[in-house]
């Protein structure tokens, strides 16, 4: 069931956004603490957080839709496949981790978790309306993180991309920690079948 | 008779559909809620950074209008342009050339172009009104100003959305606009990345102002001094028109029968032609080296980094 389940998924896009945002984090760990360093972190998260909102397109929705599986087994089985960015982000700053000791790994991955989990949740929403959410939720997501990362307008009261360690974290950490909270709440409110919401 | 009053009404018709259409597509895009929302923002952070004495004029302002509504708008522009391929083959029958369906969306990109327009307005009122003091322009003149200012919002805001428009009529795979997205930041990354461990020089120079958006102006190291970059603004600006035309050449190619592409063909030689002169120009013009303002007016040229 799991198989088939998985078999929709859009492996080529979520494959390639991974694979480009582990290069980019890879990168940015050969270049630590420099201009670009901090800029390609930024972009990174952005692919990967934009690969993660793909785990719930599915062109073939009017079949799977009415196929004997309730939506929150069907979403459970497709956000496993979230592990593979998820492990990449983390393998890609472990890896800057090693190569500058001053990375807020901690932190960092904090703030990449939190994004993936607010994109998945932000996809799962928007399945419950259209087939295939990944193009309008990832190049929404990506908007986002490629804006606060390069000009965070609300960094004096909560900078919410810090890429270095020498940023205020305290406010920045509280405030993923509820975002992915939050998406986990509404990624399980989301998963609901419509007869029991 | 009946073939000539054919021919008037065919002629009179065309350019009325275009019309007709952009409106309809403009005000998609002006209603578009990711565009309003970059606006917004746009509005906000320009406000919020003004009241800040510290921001250089010409360098950290005039990335607003180009993220918030440029790279907003390049992904808007992309949606609309996707969100007609369900109805393709209705729209394929209906007497409306594919061209005048993109020439409507390539109009509809004077939306975003005119919020650039509004913001270098505002910019040049509160420079007048405000006067910021005078090495906070760097080495730039009020020639070079209005050009730096107009590159970074009307053109970045005009440009974008073409792009996004050609990439919607040219891609075919899911995660396309993530792409586009991503390539352009990239892109621009990329090149400053390379300029900014250097002073000057032809080739680093050349990367930067490939880009589609580049800093001319910014906060030197310490953030009490600024540094004015290389290259000549005017022309660089003139390679912007250059890229937008090209853009707009693009989507319009898709879908264009022969004698239109023929056409389009040539006008896009002729402007990767300007475009390729005016950047070379650009390349050349202007500071050859990095050259760091202090407030008390003093200016000290970048040695070797």
């Amino acid at each position: 069931m799991k198989r088939g389940l998985l078999r929709g998924v859009p492996w080529p896009p979520l494959l390639c956004m991974t694979a480009g945002g582990g290069t980019l984090l890879g990168v940015a760990a050969a270049v630590p603490s420099s201009w670009l360093g901090v800029r390609l972190i930024g972009v990174g998260f952005a692919l990967l957080a934009a690969a993660a909102a793909f785990v719930f397109d599915e062109p073939g929705a009017a079949v799977v839709d009415a196929a004997p599986y309730s939506l929150k087994v069907r979403n459970l089985v497709r956000a496993s496949v979230v592990a593979a960015p998820l492990a990449v982000s983390a393998l890609a700053l472990a890896l800057m981790r090693l190569s500058d000791a001053s990375t807020p790994f901690g932190r960092l991955c904090l703030q990449a978790v939190g994004l993936i989990v607010v994109s998945v949740a932000a996809a799962a929403t928007v399945r419950r309306f259209r087939a295939t959410p990944g193009e309008l939720v990832g190049s929404t997501i990506a908007l986002v993180v490629v804006g606060l990362s390069v000009a965070d307008p609300f960094a004096r009261w909560v900078p919410l991309l810090p890429l270095s360690a020498d940023d205020h974290w305290g406010r920045t950490s509280a405030t993923w920690s509820v975002a992915i909270a939050a998406g986990l709440l509404v990624l399980l409110r989301a998963s609901r079948d419509r007869l029991d919401a | 008779m009946t073939s000539v009053a054919q021919r008037s009404t065919v002629a009179m018709s065309r350019p009325r559909t275009l019309g007709v259409l952009a409106r309809i597509e403009a005000r998609r895009f002006a209603r578009h809620p990711l565009f309003l929302a970059g606006v917004a923002l746009c509005g906000f952070a320009t406000i919020y950074v003004a009241n800040d004495a510290k921001s250089d004029v010409l360098g950290g302002d005039g990335f607003f209008p180009a993220l918030f509504v440029g790279v907003v708008s390049m992904v808007v522009a992309y949606r609309l342009t996707r969100s007609t391929r369900r109805s393709a083959e209705a729209l394929d029958a209906v007497p409306t050339a594919a061209t005048t369906r993109t020439g409507a969306l390539c109009l509809a990109c004077l939306v975003p172009a005119a919020v650039g327009m509004l913001w270098l307005a505002f910019m040049l009122f509160a420079i007048r009104r405000w006067p910021p003091q005078p090495w906070m322009f760097g080495t730039f003149g009020p020639g070079d100003r209005v050009s730096i200012l107009a590159g970074e919002s009307v053109l970045a805001c005009l440009g974008a959305p073409l792009l996004g428009v050609a990439a919607g009529r040219w891609f075919r795979f899911p995660g396309g606009a993530v792409l586009l997205l991503l390539g352009v930041v990239g892109w621009v990354t990329a090149g400053f990345a390379v300029a900014i461990n250097t002073s000057g020089g032809l080739l680093p120079t050349g990367l930067r102002l490939s880009t589609p958006f580049t800093f001319f102006l910014t906060t030197g190291r310490g953030s009490r001094s600024l540094d004015s970059w290389t290259g000549s603004p005017e022309w660089y600006l003139l390679w912007l028109v250059a890229l937008c035309g090209l853009a707009a050449i693009a989507a319009l190619l898709h879908g264009a029968t022969d004698t239109a592409r023929t056409r389009l063909l040539r006008v896009g030689a002729l402007c990767l032609a300007v475009g390729l002169l005016a950047y070379a120009l650009a390349v050349t013009g202007g500071l050859s080296r990095v050259v760091t303002v202090h407030p008390d007016g003093t200016r000290t040229t970048a040695a070797a980094r």
